[in-house]
């Protein structure tokens, strides 16, 4: 009699465990099946379904302010509302913390609480860390550390030191068969390889861009006065020769000044026995030398074109008849165009159209006489 | 019967001596060479291609194949032509042609070689010839060509165009890319241009133009003692600034006169003004030449 109490109370309290998760929705098969066995457990489930239901029929109503006000204070102090000068502090307190100067985070941390405390903490931590003793890493820790270097690439192993010695030379068209192989196994210097020919394949495809003619000019005058272009000679021609003179300008004005006297004491018929090759050169020195040198920019110009027809005329000799005819043809008719700018100027200094031409003409002498310098019948 | 055979195989016996008589000489002609050589290289759509050569004709034609079939011939054993390529594996991407003498003292006129290229015609060009002419026909990309005595013509060119000579005339026919011919001496010669950017200056030789004026092209010609001509149909619109120091300038195009603004260029004849609507520019200056305008007839 007593056990059938027992049983029912036991069920009863298990119905009353359940009952709260039951109501929640949760699928308790139990709480069903007391409720049809027990007449009070099923009264009170009946009583709490009425009640659900009569609280779910209810109108919506706002809470009174002061409820709004407490739960506000709540959730503060919980921070649950960062104001943004603490995220900024947030943001910026790792830098701060790493040995940035930031006067911010200095300032706010007296201001807000939370973050004063938090930078204090962090603080804390950082300067019990200093204190730490030193102790040496496993080798493990190490060995797994190289591992993932090498794996990056940050460690050159022996082979990658020897492809970067010879990678050069393989650009530039050496055999090396380990340059290849290597570059196949190891991803790094494979892809520096790669993009090394890249570069070089892109620079191939670049434009040619033709350097202005002045700057050609200059360059072979320079190279003209430095004796590049000249052939080695010895005995009476190395002493004759222009090697011999450091500028030929001052040496041609000396021959022009030797011509000239020459002129001056002996007779015409002397000047034509040098050969028509004598009569043909001078005069374009004389008529040249006879004309105001201009200054500025034509002068430079002037000067570059002198030594230029200079280093020209040193080496016509070697020049086939017809190629030099034709460049002293062309440059008949620009030292006349010279000479006629020149004269304009002289009568209009202001003349701009004869200035432009003028150094049109200086320019184009200059790219004739480099063209025939460098042809120089070869 | 017998006579017949010995009668066919006698004249078949002839055959053969005559047959021997017109090839024997075809052999050895072959056998010692006539300096004639022809090469195959297979490159890419857009190859690089420059030649150097010291004297003799060059021929370049423009083609729809990515290959350069050049054909060279020599004056002489005692001359040869270097032909470098790049990569080294085909296609190439890269072709130098070098004349070069195997014998400094080689007479001049024995220094020649004739070239004749045919070439992708989107390949750029580099061309040096000091003596003996050029020309080049059907290409679109860029090019430099260079002569010193040798004349120079180009046809049907649409890319960048870069022409100078010493002596040599210079004529360009339907242009269409960006145009830079200069001379010393030679004359220039423009036709039916369609470029939007055409520059030719010389110092003694002449300039004559024929042909309309492309909107929004930009014409600077320019002479020194040469005479500039202007040949263009009566439909053509540009701006007009044509200027002469010591010549004259002939116009009997109808225009609409500009004045000159205040600026120290000096004494000179001038004519400025529009025709029509003034949709190109066209700028002509010579020194002491006679500049010429005049429609089309």
């Amino acid at each position: 009699m007593e056990e059938r109490p027992n049983i029912a109370f036991a069920a009863c309290s298990q119905f009353n465990d359940e009952l709260g998760l039951y109501l929640e929705g949760e699928a308790r098969p139990f709480i069903t099946s007391h409720s049809r066995d027990c007449a009070s457990c099923a009264a009170l489930l009946a009583d709490l379904q009425s009640i659900r239901q009569a609280a779910q029929e209810l109108p919506l109503e706002e809470p009174p302010a002061a409820m709004w006000a407490s739960l506000r204070d709540k959730l503060q102090l919980e921070g649950a509302f960062a104001v943004p000068a603490c995220t900024q502090f947030d943001a910026e307190l790792q830098g701060y913390l790493e040995g940035e100067n930031n006067p911010f985070i200095v300032s706010h941390a007296q201001s807000c609480a939370p973050c004063g405390a938090l930078l204090a903490d962090l603080q804390a931590v950082r300067e019990a860390a200093r204190e730490l003793p030193l102790q040496e890493p496993s080798s493990l820790v190490w060995a797994s550390l190289r591992v993932k270097l090498e794996a990056e690439g940050v460690l050159r192993a022996p082979a990658c030191t020897q492809f970067d010695a010879g990678l050069e030379a393989y650009l530039e068209g050496e055999a090396s068969p380990f340059i290849v192989t290597h570059a196949q196994e190891c991803a790094p210097c494979g892809a520096l390889l790669a993009d090394m020919q890249a570069i070089r394949q892109a620079a191939w495809d670049l434009p040619l861009e033709e350097p202005s003619r002045v700057v050609w000019a200059n360059i072979r005058s320079r190279l003209e006065a430095e004796g590049a272009f000249r052939e080695p000679v010895s005995g009476w021609g190395e002493f004759l020769s222009w090697r011999f003179l450091h500028h030929a300008m001052p040496a041609a004005v000396l021959a022009v000044l030797i011509m000239v006297g020459s002129a001056l004491i002996w007779p015409s018929g002397n000047m034509q026995s040098g050969g028509s090759s004598v009569e043909i050169s001078y005069p374009h020195v004389v008529t040249q030398m006879a004309s105001a040198i201009p200054s500025g920019e034509d002068g430079a110009l002037a000067h570059v074109v002198a030594d230029l027809e200079s280093s020209f005329r040193a080496n016509e000799a070697s020049m086939s008849p017809d190629l030099k005819a034709t460049y002293e043809k062309s440059l008949v008719s620009l030292d006349g165009s010279i000479k006629e700018c020149l004269d304009s100027l002289q009568h209009e200094p202001r003349n701009t159209l004869a200035h432009d031409y003028l150094l049109a003409a200086y320019t184009s002498k200059a790219e004739v006489l480099s063209s025939a310098l460098e042809f120089d019948g070869r | 019967m017998r006579n017949r055979d010995a009668a066919s195989l006698y004249s078949f016996r002839q055959v053969l001596k005559l047959i021997g008589v017109i090839l024997l000489p075809a052999t050895l002609m072959w056998a010692a060479g006539d300096g004639r050589v022809e090469k195959t290289f297979d490159t890419t759509r857009e190859p690089r291609i420059s030649l150097n050569n010291l004297r003799g004709h060059i021929l370049v034609r423009g083609w729809d194949k990515a290959a350069v079939h050049v054909v060279y011939t020599l004056a002489s054993p005692r001359v040869e032509v270097d032909a470098e390529f790049l990569p080294n594996t085909a296609p190439a991407d890269k072709i130098h042609f070098a004349t070069h003498l195997l014998d400094p003292s080689l007479p001049s006129n024995e220094q020649s070689v004739d070239y004749t290229l045919d070439v992708p015609s989107g390949a750029s060009l580099e061309i040096r010839n000091p003596q003996g002419k050029i020309r080049v026909e059907g290409m679109q990309a860029d090019a430099s060509v260079q002569s010193v005595s040798g004349d120079i013509s180009v046809r049907d060119f649409s890319g960048h165009l870069a022409v100078r000579t010493v002596a040599g005339d210079i004529e360009v026919i339907k242009a269409a890319g960006n145009v830079e011919a200069d001379s010393i001496t030679g004359n220039l010669h423009f036709v039916s241009p369609t470029t939007t950017h055409l520059h030719g200056s010389t110092t003694s030789g002449r300039i004559l133009y024929e042909g309309d004026f492309t909107e929004h092209g930009n014409y600077i010609l320019s002479a020194y003692s040469g005479d500039l001509e202007i040949v263009c149909p009566a439909s053509a619109s540009y701006e007009l600034t044509a200027k002469t120091l010591k010549g004259k300038v002939i116009n009997t195009m109808p225009m609409t006169h500009r004045r000159e603004s205040a600026s120290p260029r000096g004494t000179s004849n001038s004519l400025l003004g529009t025709h029509n609507a003034g949709k190109a520019t066209i700028e002509l200056t010579s020194f002491s030449g006679t500049i010429r305008i005049h429609p089309q007839y």
